[in-house]
């Protein structure tokens, strides 16, 4: 039984501030992003579940040799410590949500990634301060936007 | 609580090698907070390499416990660990002699609040062949004070293939309701 499942893929067409993944299916018991992303400018990239834009969000990461923690905020950071997104070079992040339907678990995706800003590679673990199953992830840059070709890839993992 | 792995459950065939393969082959989700070992045996040997996804939490009285493992029930002095910790603002790394388990990360325990179970991501690359085997795992824990993300590498001393695997709290302490262990294997 094949169990890592392509569910989709957004890919920018013209450059914007926001990638978003809305009405994900709850069948699976695992979704993990696939990130391949250029920005127009050197840039950080957020994350948010479900829409929701109060500070309910807490993120630990960790970059080359230090890590930082954030509590109470109203975005996950993919990368806080610097920017992710480079105009020159493709950033790559994956980011999984185990149990993300899960009514007794808050969401508490892990990311890696590599940051071609600054050649650094890290990670992050984050939480949303929620048990409502996580239906829409946005991703979103602080400043600048997603430049045309930045993919996103959605996939569903069985259990 | 063990679980064998049944070979209805591994039944796609082997396809040439052309088709990618992601199988599902067991998952356990405890229903109390009476198991203190989660263990997967009768492992198939037809796949190239195992992937484990979890979410854990333990019930014991405290803020942390680690996830240990044991590989074919080997209570040997044969686990060699190397890791990469961060922990709120900080971050450490260190590798230790060899043990009796390995550790795969750091979870939530019973005096976090309820919603909060550390996520794991593991993978054992080559598990049938005859060398040494390497298990990795990379581990995230997150709540409002309290945050771990690790990186752990354990060398298991042996080059018998992996048949069972068997997970339980490195701090003593049973498995909380609604964890969480699923195994997958690779071609």
């Amino acid at each position: 039984m094949a169990t890592y499942t392509h569910i989709a893929t957004v890919e920018k067409t013209s450059a914007s501030s926001t990638i978003v993944f809305n009405n994900i299916p709850q069948s699976y018991q695992d979704i993990v992003f696939h990130c391949d992303m250029l920005g127009t400018t050197n840039d950080y990239v957020y994350m948010r579940v479900n829409g929701v834009t109060s500070s309910s969000y807490s993120n630990l990461e960790w970059y080359g040799n230090s890590s930082q923690a954030v509590y109470s905020f109203s975005f996950m950071p993919l990368a806080w410590s610097n920017a992710i997104l480079s105009s020159s070079s493709r950033a790559k992040a994956v980011v999984e949500f185990l149990d993300y339907s899960d009514s007794n678990k808050n969401p508490n995706p892990i990311t890696q990634h590599g940051n071609p800003y600054d050649g650094r590679m890290g990670g992050g673990s984050g939480r949303y301060k929620n048990s409502a199953a996580v239906t829409r992830v946005d991703f979103i840059t602080s400043s600048g936007n997603f430049a045309v070709g930045s993919k996103i890839h959605l996939f569903g993992i069985e259990a | 609580m063990s679980f064998t792995l049944l070979g209805i459950l591994n039944s796609q065939a082997a396809g040439g090698g052309a088709t990618p393969t992601f199988d599902l082959l067991a998952t356990e989700i405890m229903t109390n907070n009476s198991t203190s070992t989660i263990e997967f045996s009768s492992i198939p040997t037809d796949y190239k390499h195992l992937h484990i996804r979890a979410r854990v939490r333990f019930a014991n009285s405290a803020n942390v416990n680690d996830l240990a493992f044991r590989i074919n029930n080997d209570t040997g002095i044969v686990y060699t660990e190397h890791y990469a910790r961060g922990a709120g603002g900080s971050i450490s790394g260190n590798s230790s002699s060899e043990t009796t388990r390995g550790i795969l990360g750091s979870t939530s325990a019973a005096n976090q609040d309820s919603g909060i179970f550390g996520s794991f991501v593991i993978d054992i690359a080559n598990y049938r062949g005859s060398n040494k085997k390497t298990v990795k795992s990379w581990n995230g824990v997150t709540s409002s004070s309290f945050m771990r993300l690790t990186q752990h590498d354990t060398v298991f001393d042996r080059t018998s293939a992996v048949s069972s695997l068997q997970f339980f709290a490195g701090d003593s302490g049973n498995f909380d309701t609604n964890t969480r262990i699923s195994i997958y294997g690779l071609k």
